[in-house]
């Protein structure tokens, strides 16, 4: 909780150097109480804006000096908690340090600040023939600051890889205010890879204030593929085919009926079948001469697996509209509830039918309809629920929907997490994974960067013996899933 | 009370060895562990005892780093420990023991039609050596790193544990990232004691370009105007004393390869070049010479190999890696102090292996220490507070 130092705080803040604005009205505050996760809120003292890395420091400083914590935070896309403020802290927020400060096109590199848009950088790099690789479906608003956090993936994740292998280096401002290089912006860093565990640490080890990225070139020719299936189970038999044929598609997303339903019925329609169970929407980008290859494979394998349809985006315009659709899928479903929670688990990848459906079952007898949206080719699920969190019932089995959709894809093999991160939402959860003995390396990695526990406290780890507690059996569980 | 170790694998499993160093520090015995409770256990009595230990896979790497802060050490060689190999294609992914040689996987993962991006430099390259070392090979580019292969990871700590970080699935943001932070740690934070990665789709086609060139720059450029079109796995610029070549490795679906060969200058050669490289990468370098590497961005290759020259002598043969900013070079010990300080001067890392037996080095053969030494200190003191996993081997004397 907030040290007697709070009082004032905001005014001090304000007199610091590169800080644009601070926030501290209570209708100011109620935007900020949380993140894409709207399950979880809290107030914050006041929200702090600066546009300089020295500025950043100072604001530590001052919270640090006060005694009062603070939360990083991007453009507030996460889906975790990950910045909802601790109640009383300063949120720090990255969005006006949005400067591209430098794009290489000889060494293929961008270094941009932290507020940076990710969608812009790609936008700019592309008059270079360079495209910065990593899309999370809020790629238009998401930052690279709270990429970096959260070691966002996105529908190429499959292809390109999650954040952490594009980031070459970072400059962070540490929990004791000062800063410090991790990684070295031509990859070769030595010494223990800072830049690595630092990259996912969901804003509790620091904050980052500049990211020199790896931009990667825009691939000759990119094929959208989209193929149809009367059922989910020969959806997701054909991922398992594309995959084990040695295939490797820059995307490769599965949506089921619901999803599909609510996209046709929104302004992102994009002509997905309407009697369709399950969409694949395959990507297949690089030498046009390889695309071709891949692409008549993929045409025949869902043939051959009975697909109601299979076509090609003729042009670039059917392309783009097919992705809309997938990408606006999360919004089209504010039509159905005010509320969306967003989950997101990761299971082997030929587990995904019956875990689906044993989602989509143990929902059902709690009275919930859920949408899914897969990243099928990485076994990674977004189950969709909507609901109205005014109502406390409703909210109370949304929360146990959810603690059950972790509970099915832990026994099948899986993790809590694909690309959300763990923020408030799956804290406590990790124990199903991990006993002490896996935890407690995270701990000391924390301890060492920050060692008041000032950074986002109370995120992703769990309290030491809160495991322990909560799950005696979880080393048998850590055990079996190696 | 007799031996801890011994009491922890059996007598059979201990090597008492007299009259042999390494790393400046006396071996006393080398103790063969044959699961990961027993490596735990070894690390657990090694710390009571406050002693170094220094873990060995295919040996390749032992003499690679600073010397030991200690006068005497137990190698732990995980020869013992290679029972588990699990191969998985549908899942694309493969579980198996750090004693498992990388040629092995890597014959298990074809046999599946998969193969795995880790280097199988050295012929006994085991899964843990190569994770812990992370060693350079030709293949090298800036996003093919052995830590983008690993999943999962389980590693025993030194207070005893074992621990587990990631998991079984490709993707996935569960916890902190710590297999990162364990690979390419020379066994400073714990000995990796079992993986799970990721599997790679077997290329169709392989094949390598080799264009003869008047200079390194000739090379360099002509590389950067023909990488635009193609998509090459590895490329690498041999300079010797019959001239200089630009070997581009290609991969992927037949058509695909053979187009980029056609948009590349030369002539295709045998993959057995390729190979040969990786083997003469792969070799200690001889007694009073070094292998050194210095790195930055690609752009900064040119100016690395005067800056080598400058310092090693202008005939110096060497490897420059296009696609990782990378040059190879072996030279005389005695140019090291003038390497690693031209390194510094232009902001470029060092590094050098130095040959087997060599005598304790003059400088610190990872170069100027990292921005951020300070806070790879206090990592190393919570993961080994009484110092004894590899005592001073890794950069900045950790």
């Amino acid at each position: 909780m907030p040290g007697p130092g709070a009082a004032g705080l905001a005014d001090r803040l304000r007199a610091i150097p590169g800080v644009a604005e601070v926030l501290a009205r209570p209708a100011e505050l109620f935007a900020y109480e949380s993140d894409g996760l709207t399950l979880e809120r809290a107030t914050a003292n006041c929200i702090a804006l600066p546009t300089t890395t020295e500025a950043v420091a100072a604001i530590v400083r001052e919270c640090n000096a006060a005694g009062v914590p603070y939360v990083p935070r991007g453009a507030g896309t996460g889906l975790s908690g990950g910045a909802t403020p601790v109640p009383g802290c300063v949120v720090i927020e990255c969005a006006r340090m949005n400067r591209i400060l430098e794009l290489d096109a000889a060494n293929r590199t961008a270094t941009v600040q932290p507020g940076v848009i990710n969608e812009h950088l790609s936008q700019a790099a592309r008059p270079l023939g360079l495209f910065y690789a990593p899309d999370p479906s809020s790629q238009s608003a998401c930052t690279i600051g709270g990429n970096v956090a959260e070691n966002s993936g996105g529908p190429h994740t499959l292809k390109y890889g999650t954040t952490s292998p594009h980031v070459l280096e970072l400059e962070v401002v540490l929990p004791d205010a000062s800063v410090v290089r991790l990684g070295r912006r031509d990859g070769h860093a030595h010494g223990y890879d800072l830049r690595g565990v630092f990259i996912g640490s969901e804003g509790t080890l620091g904050i980052a204030t500049a990211a020199t990225v790896r931009l990667v070139p825009l691939p000759e020719t990119i094929a959208t593929v989209l193929a149809s299936f009367a059922s989910l189970r020969e959806a997701c038999a054909t991922v398992s085919e594309i995959i084990a044929r040695g295939i490797v598609p820059a995307a490769l997303e599965l949506i089921d009926d619901r999803t599909i339903a609510a996209v046709e019925a929104s302004v992102y329609a994009a002509g997905y079948p309407r009697d369709a169970r399950a969409v694949l929407l395959v990507d297949l980008d690089g030498l046009a001469a390889a695309v071709a290859v891949e692409r008549a494979a993929i045409e025949s394998i869902c043939a051959a697996r009975g697909a109601l349809e299979v076509r090609t985006a003729k042009d670039d315009a059917e392309r783009l509209a097919l992705w809309r659709g997938r990408k606006g899928a999360f919004g089209a479903m504010g039509r159905l509830a005010p509320d969306l929670y967003v989950h997101d688990a990761v299971v082997p990848r030929t587990k995904l039918p019956e875990v689906v459906e044993a989602i989509n079952r143990a929902a059902e007898s709690r009275g919930i309809r859920i949408a899914n949206i897969l990243h099928a080719g990485d076994g990674n699920l977004h189950p969709n629920i909507t609901f109205d969190r005014r109502d406390p019932v409703q909210l109370r089995t949304i929360k146990e929907v959810g603690a059950e959709i972790l509970r099915i894809c832990v026994a099948a093999g899986g993790a809590l997490s694909g690309e959300h991160g763990i923020g408030l939402e799956k804290r406590d959860a990790m124990c199903l994974l991990f006993g002490e003995a896996d935890l407690e390396p995270m701990r000391w990695v924390h301890d060492a960067f920050d060692p008041g526990d000032r950074c986002n406290p109370g995120k992703q780890i769990p309290a030491p013996r809160a495991c322990a507690e909560s799950n005696p059996h979880t080393r048998a569980y850590a055990r079996v899933s190696f | 009370m007799g031996d801890p170790f011994e009491a922890i694998v059996g007598a059979a499993h201990v090597e008492h060895v007299v009259g042999v160093r390494l790393a400046g520090a006396r071996i006393a015995a080398v103790v063969r562990p044959g699961s990961a409770e027993e490596v735990a256990a070894c690390l657990r009595a090694a710390n009571e005892t406050r002693s170094a230990v220094v873990a060995r896979g295919g040996g390749s790497k032992l003499h690679f780093g600073n010397p030991l802060d200690a006068e005497e050490c137990t190698v732990l060689s995980l020869e013992r420990l290679a029972s588990h190999l699990e191969v998985e294609p549908e899942e694309g992914i493969a579980t198996l023991d750090a004693g498992v040689r990388i040629a092995d996987f890597g014959a298990r993962a074809a046999a599946a039609g998969k193969t795995t991006l880790l280097p199988a430099l050295h012929a006994n390259a085991t899964l843990g050596g190569t994770l812990a070392a992370d060693p350079v090979g030709p293949d090298w580019t800036l996003d093919r790193r052995a830590r983008n292969e690993v999943l999962g990871i389980e590693v025993a700590l030194a207070n005893g544990e074992l621990a587990h970080a990631g998991g079984r699935v490709v993707k996935n943001v569960t916890g902190f990232d710590l297999a990162r932070l364990y690979c390419g740690s020379l066994g400073t934070l714990g000995v990796i004691t079992r993986a799970t990665l990721r599997l790679r789709a077997r290329p169709e086609c392989e094949r390598l370009q080799i264009a003869e060139l008047g200079s390194l720059d000739a090379a360099l450029a002509s590389f950067a105007r023909a990488a635009l079109a193609v998509e090459p796995a590895a490329a690498a610029i041999a300079v010797g004393a019959d001239g200089v070549e630009l070997l581009t490795y290609l991969a992927g679906v037949e058509a695909a390869v053979s187009l980029q060969a056609a948009r590349l200058p030369g002539d295709p050669a045998s993959l057995e070049r390729w190979t040969a490289l990786r083997a003469a990468v792969a070799a200690p370098p001889r007694e009073g010479r070094a292998r050194i590497r210095l790195a930055g961005r690609p752009t900064d290759l040119g100016q690395l190999a005067r800056a080598l020259d400058g310092a090693a002598g202008a005939t110096t043969e060497k490897l420059a890696l296009p696609l990782a900013g990378a040059l190879l070079a072996d030279v005389p010990e005695s140019a090291l102090p003038a390497l690693a300080a031209a390194a510094a001067e232009l902001g470029a890392v060092f590094a050098a292996e130095r040959a087997p037996g060599a005598d304790a080095p003059t400088v610190d053969v990872f170069g100027a220490p990292p921005d951020a030494l300070p806070l790879m200190r206090a990592l190393k003191a919570r993961f080994d507070p009484q110092r004894v996993l590899a005592p001073g081997r890794f950069a900045g004397w950790i």
